[in-house]
């Protein structure tokens, strides 16, 4: 049976590890809050600007941007994997990683030629040495905000224009309504045809200049589109990390709580034991004597 | 006369006030705003907005974005707004962003 001591350091330690487990949950309650404000703002942002593009009549557009026209046959294949740069936030990016891995396997078993970008510190440490990988863009998951997004987005578009790259998919989780995340693959260039309608025909066209005309502008506002989607697309991974980060400080939390308390017991038990024994050894010093 | 005008970005907004015109470097040029103009929407290009309002001038660099005018207001949806006090400083700041970020624009 352990001494004394050995419970009493050991309890230290325990008690420690869970003010650290309430400490982090505290922040990423804090970061949580922070991220979701964000996503509202951008959401704001992005249903007006899509109302303007959405008041063009309907563009026809002679000839389809190069954007949103897909390649014959498709052979460079560029993955941009999202996410956390840090752990302690249970199978959060595990699952994502493991749906990566199978999607790449898949894709190279059938010819593609698949590269690899990251965003996350996570993503670069399980991928680097597994596949070929094209860019690592540091610093943007924890604190993500729009010049950085629309960087990265700029090299994918200009990757893809310029012929390098044949099709684009972004992986990362997307976080729904109660922070349940599910892992998701979707392309991102060529645009989907369902992702970009300037307007329907039923949609009542305002009447209004368009400058320079509404071919130009819509070419001209599409690299902004594609920023902002995969600006909500790092904003909806950010919540959803600082949520399951939250839920995993709180179960490691009562798991701390719980053996805390059995640790207490056994401590007591000890001491108690310890003056059981001074106590007889007291008693039976006092006989020897008399 | 003065209308509202509106500035922002997807991660903060810029301006929020009255102002009695506004100059925007608009896709296919420079043009200006006072109120009661004709609804309008427009791509700008990287340049200076210049806001005035009771002989206040406001100048905002801004990285490209959208402009509309409807009714009696304004709205800019901008990429990047970069606040600058005047004239030279604007026009320092925007030569700033010109070299720094010359990769990112030409995408047509």
């Amino acid at each position: 049976m352990p001494s004394l001591k050995e419970y009493n350091v050991k309890l230290t330690r325990l008690r420690s590890t869970r003010k650290l487990t309430r400490t982090m949950k505290l922040v990423s309650a804090n970061k949580l809050r922070r991220t979701q404000e964000a996503e509202k703002r951008l959401d704001a942002f992005t249903s007006r600007f899509h109302s303007m593009l959405h008041a063009i009549p309907l563009a026809q557009m002679t000839e389809p941007h190069p954007l949103l026209v897909p390649r014959r046959n498709p052979k460079h294949v560029l993955l941009l994997v999202i996410t956390s740069d840090r752990g302690l936030c249970g199978g959060f990016n595990n699952a994502l990683l493991r749906e990566t891995a199978a999607w790449i396997n898949l894709r190279e078993s059938r010819g593609f030629n698949i590269k690899i970008s990251c965003c996350g510190r996570k993503a670069h440490a399980f991928l680097r040495n597994r596949y070929a990988m094209d860019r690592y863009y540091d610093q943007i998951v924890s604190r993500p905000e729009f010049t950085g997004v629309r960087q990265i987005s700029h090299e994918l578009i200009s990757g893809f224009l310029s012929g390098r790259l044949d099709e684009i998919h972004v992986a990362a989780n997307r976080t729904g309504s109660r922070g349940e995340t599910t892992p998701v693959i979707e392309p991102f260039l060529p645009v989907p045809a369902a992702e970009f309608q300037p307007a329907s025909s039923e949609a009542p066209v305002r009447e209004c200049l368009i400058e320079p005309g509404p071919d130009a502008l819509l070419s001209a506002m599409l690299p902004t589109l594609m920023a902002l989607r995969l600006y909500q697309v790092l904003l909806s991974s950010a919540t959803g990390e600082h949520g399951a980060r939250m839920r995993a400080m709180e179960q490691a939390g009562s798991n701390a709580d719980s053996l805390i308390r059995a640790l207490s017991l056994q401590r007591n038990r000890a001491r108690q034991a310890q003056i059981t024994t001074e106590l007889n050894e007291i008693v039976a010093g006092a006989e020897a004597l008399r | 006369m003065s209308f509202h005008l509106r500035v922002c970005t997807p991660d903060k907004t810029f301006f929020d006030a009255p102002a009695e015109s506004v100059v925007c470097p608009g896709l296919g040029g420079h043009f200006g705003v006072l109120s009661n103009h004709l609804p309008l929407i427009a791509g700008l290009t990287r340049g200076i907005v210049r806001i005035e309002e009771a002989g206040q001038s406001t100048f905002l660099v801004v990285d490209g974005g959208l402009a509309e005018v409807h009714g009696r207001s304004m709205d800019i949806l901008a990429n990047t707004v970069l606040v600058a006090p005047n004239a030279a400083i604007a026009e320092e700041k925007l030569n700033e962003i010109l070299k720094e970020k010359n990769s990112l624009s030409p995408i047509q």
